[in-house]
């Protein structure tokens, strides 16, 4: 009907559909599969893979179909097209037109154009024209999927394991170099200046004494540290230290804070004896009142004694069942009753210093607790400033709390001294050696006959202590600051 | 089977060979005009009339004369001026003497009575002169009282326009202008052309061009040519082109809606699609093609639309407007 000619570029043109629809079909179904690797490298959605394909293979197969039917060369259309690319002046579309129509110049015509399609060349078609098209979209498509599957590969790479912490030894991260570590000026005048703070903080003097050691140390280390992951080590175990003089000191607050409002009376004692951490303090008190008693003036001091006693039971907030507010009743009302009637006795001196004994605890415990306080404020201003300094994270303190050696690594020998209170961790051994008072032990008119090592008193607490835990009489939250104070008291420096 | 085609083949061979003849033989009278003398042809054997528009002496008469030697058609010419009565153009019947000496009527015909006619500034002529010419242009019949005469085929009307001349004139009406299938401007010749043509009138004054096809070979053209297929899309490009130059309808194009006044009358779309089938056929073609339709705009569209104040403050011809149609409408 429509001749030879215009078969033959049916053919092709039918040809030229399949293969245009199969690179359609091929372009949206990489570029669906390329989009969907790409959202799931990025983490931006959670897909199985297998759906992802399966979208895609139908995406593409509806595009292929669409693209099919769009090109497929149907009579009108390839006709249409044939006399725009040929440019025919509409023979091909006359001759469909008329394809039946016998009439004289009618069937001429159809022969003319049957005659120009059976010797027209097929490559000049215009054919190669949407080639193009689907060409650059099938190099797209594949590079987009390239590029996406190796997005999602990298993507699905195992992390590597973190690198074990052997004994003493710091961590060295493997999974990525360490960057040269350059010390600044910003380094060294803030530490300088962090020193100048603690130096001027009302922290407690022995803590203090120890916290600025630990800063010293580290502003020299600063000028010898090569690597930043070394710099960051050494930092943290500063902090840790830091962390670790403050809160041995202030353990005993936590402490008493719980005991004082217990009826437990055992754990009341135990409370008093644990103050024996300040007995240096303490003897010196009684020592002077001893040694001024009978002296004229030192009524003065008997005076105000008493009034600060006055004072503490009125506005420290001392339970009133509570010992303590006892003895220091007590004690206010013996220093009443010498102000009023000024008469010694060495009896009467002996019991007033045993109530000033443990009246002095409390005045210990007057002043220890703002002191705490204040020993907490500065150990976290200097914990806050050490990490700003050092661009330090909570993640960096708490990957090394796993197990790291927290002991610096600079000699015993360069920490300094600690006083008559014993704590502090390192060289000196929490109070082992120390003379203490023992609470448990009545002195009668000698004082110093309750005098005692305190290795031998701590074994002892630390018996009790450990009872107490275990029939379930300490709070839990109590407990675990109790475990981690004997701890630290028992363990030797070179174990810390 | 295979002699039909040959016959037809034979046919459309003729045909071409024909309008070569009379071509030639018109280049021995008209000196360059090709475009004119085209569309005369094709006005011709479609069955149309012209209307020639051009300043005094650039050849409208020359053609018509030399036209009529070559087709062997009966020619004649009538000078239309304001006195001209319609019974000077169709004739009239007049009382006379018969061979027996008794008075009777008879119809003297007029010089309408013609193949070809050449109406020389029709303008000039009243419009009671002009209707007449119309009933003759559109039906080839003319009444007389209660006489009606049939004009011979193939008929032929060309009137020509003096543009510069425009005092006691007067305007074809649009109805009258609707009945011309081609309006053709006759250009002022080139100075080569003017060379020949003063070289050529040297020699003779008179049209040498000599008869090289007849009445019934013209109608048979005519026939063969009505045969010329023509694909539906080209006929609606046709009649959207049509369509288009109307600006009051909502889908005219902005050109049309711009500078048209009104726009070409339903006989425009016959006229193209008639006259572009000839023209496919002289150039060889077996069916009309949209190039054909483009090719014809401007001869059957220029004398139907009226162009506004707008086009003409902006300086654009009818032509250029038809041209911007022709853009506009869509294949």
């Amino acid at each position: 009907m429509m001749g030879e000619g215009f078969g033959r570029f049916r053919k092709k043109y039918l040809i030229d559909a399949i293969v245009k629809a199969t690179l359609a079909f091929f372009s949206i179904t990489l570029l669906v599969v390329g989009a969907f690797l790409i959202v799931i490298a990025k983490d931006k959605m959670e897909f199985d893979i297998a759906y992802a394909v399966l979208i895609a293979l139908a995406s593409g197969l509806l595009l292929g179909i669409i693209t099919f039917f769009a090109s497929f060369p149907y009579h009108k259309r390839l006709a249409k097209r044939l006399d725009k690319d040929m440019d025919l002046k509409e023979k091909v579309q006359t001759m469909y037109a008329f394809r039946d129509d016998e009439g004289e110049l009618k069937a001429l015509q159809r022969e003319d154009t049957q005659a120009i399609l059976s010797s027209a060349p097929l490559r000049f078609t215009g054919l190669f024209k949407g080639w193009i098209v689907y060409a650059v979209a099938i190099m797209v498509s594949f590079a987009v999927f390239t590029m996406s599957l190796v997005m999602w590969a990298s993507s699905m790479e195992e992390p590597p394991a973190p690198p074990q912490s052997s004994s003493g030894e710091p961590d060295v991260p493997n999974d990525e170099p360490d960057d040269e570590f350059e010390v600044t000026n910003h380094h060294r005048i803030a530490l300088e200046a962090l020193i100048k703070e603690v130096e001027k903080s009302n922290m407690q003097d022995d803590a203090k004494e120890l916290v600025i050691a630990e800063l010293t140390l580290l502003l020299a280390k600063v000028d010898e540290v090569k690597l930043n992951s070394e710099m960051k080590d050494y930092v943290v175990r500063v902090i840790k230290n830091v962390r670790s003089i403050v809160n041995i000191v202030n353990t005993t607050y936590a402490f008493h804070m719980y005991a004082k409002d217990s009826p437990n009376e055992s754990l009341k004692k135990l409370s008093l004896a644990m103050f024996s951490l300040n007995m240096g303090a303490i003897e010196a008190q009684l020592t002077e009142i001893r040694a001024t008693i009978y002296v004229e003036d030192s009524r003065v001091e008997i005076e105000n004694l008493k009034d600060e006693l006055g004072a503490v039971l009125k506005n420290a907030g001392i339970n009133e069942s509570d010992k303590l507010y006892e003895v220091t009743k007590n004690l206010h009302d013996d220093l009443a009753d010498i102000v009023d009637h000024p008469t010694y006795t060495e009896s009467g001196i002996n019991k007033l210093l045993d109530t000033a004994f443990n009246a002095t605890a409390l005045n210990g415990l007057k002043s220890l607790i703002p002191q705490q306080k204040n020993n907490e404020d500065v150990k976290v201003y200097v914990v806050d400033e050490l990490m700003r300094i050092f661009d330090l994270t909570e993640e960096d303190l708490l990957e090394k709390d796993n197990g790291d050696d927290v002991e610096s690594e600079e000699p015993e020998q360069e920490r300094p001294e600690t006083g008559d209170a014993g704590f502090g961790e390192g060289s000196t051994v929490v109070g082992s050696d120390d003379i203490v008072i023992d609470p448990e032990l009545n002195p009668g008119s000698d004082i110093d006959s309750i005098r005692v090592k305190y290795s031998e008193v701590i074994g002892r607490y630390d018996g009790k202590i450990t009872a107490m835990l275990q029939e379930g009489e300490i709070s839990e939250e109590l407990a675990e600051i109790l475990r981690k104070y004997f701890s630290v008291l028992k363990t030797p420096p070179s174990e810390n | 089977m295979a002699d039909f085609k040959t016959e037809n083949l034979e046919k459309v061979q003729n045909f071409s060979k024909t309008i070569g003849l009379i071509k030639s033989e018109l280049r021995k009278d008209v000196v360059g005009q090709n475009e004119i003398v085209d569309n005369v042809i094709i006005a011709i054997i479609a069955g149309g009339n012209v209307l020639l528009e051009g300043v005094p002496g650039v050849g409208k008469t020359r053609l018509v004369r030399s036209l009529a030697k070559t087709l062997s058609l009966p020619f004649s010419r009538i000078q239309f001026t304001p006195d001209l009565m319609p019974s000077d153009v169709t004739g009239t019947n007049v009382i006379e003497k018969d061979e027996t000496g008794k008075m009777v009527s008879s119809f003297r015909k007029g010089p309408i009575f013609a193949n070809l006619v050449l109406a020389d500034e029709i303008n000039r002529a009243t419009p009671k002169t002009q209707s007449a010419m119309l009933e003759v242009m559109q039906e080839h019949k003319i009444t007389v009282g209660n006489d009606r005469y049939d004009l011979s085929e193939p008929f032929f009307v060309l009137a020509t326009e003096n543009p510069i001349e425009q005092d006691g004139t007067y305007p074809l009406p649009e109805a009258q202008m609707d009945r011309f299938v081609f309006k053709l401007l006759m250009k002022f010749p080139s100075d080569e052309e003017l060379v020949d043509i003063v070289n050529m009138t040297q020699v003779t004054l008179d049209e040498t061009a000599t008869a090289v096809v007849d009445g019934p070979t013209i109608l048979e053209m005519r026939r063969l040519a009505s045969q010329v297929p023509v694909i539906d899309d080209v006929v609606k490009y046709a009649v959207k082109l049509v369509s288009n130059t109307h600006a009051e309808l909502d889908k005219a194009p902005s050109s049309a809606k711009k500078y048209v006044k009104y726009g070409a009358s339903p006989r425009a779309a016959q006229a193209l699609i008639t006259c572009a089938k000839v023209r496919a056929l002289v150039n060889g073609n077996y069916n009309v093609s949209y190039d054909d339709i483009d090719a014809l705009a401007r001869p059957v569209l220029r004398h139907r639309i009226k162009i506004n104040y707008t086009a003409v403050n902006e300086k654009l011809t009818v032509d250029d407007v038809i041209d911007l149609l022709v853009k506009e409408t869509k294949r």
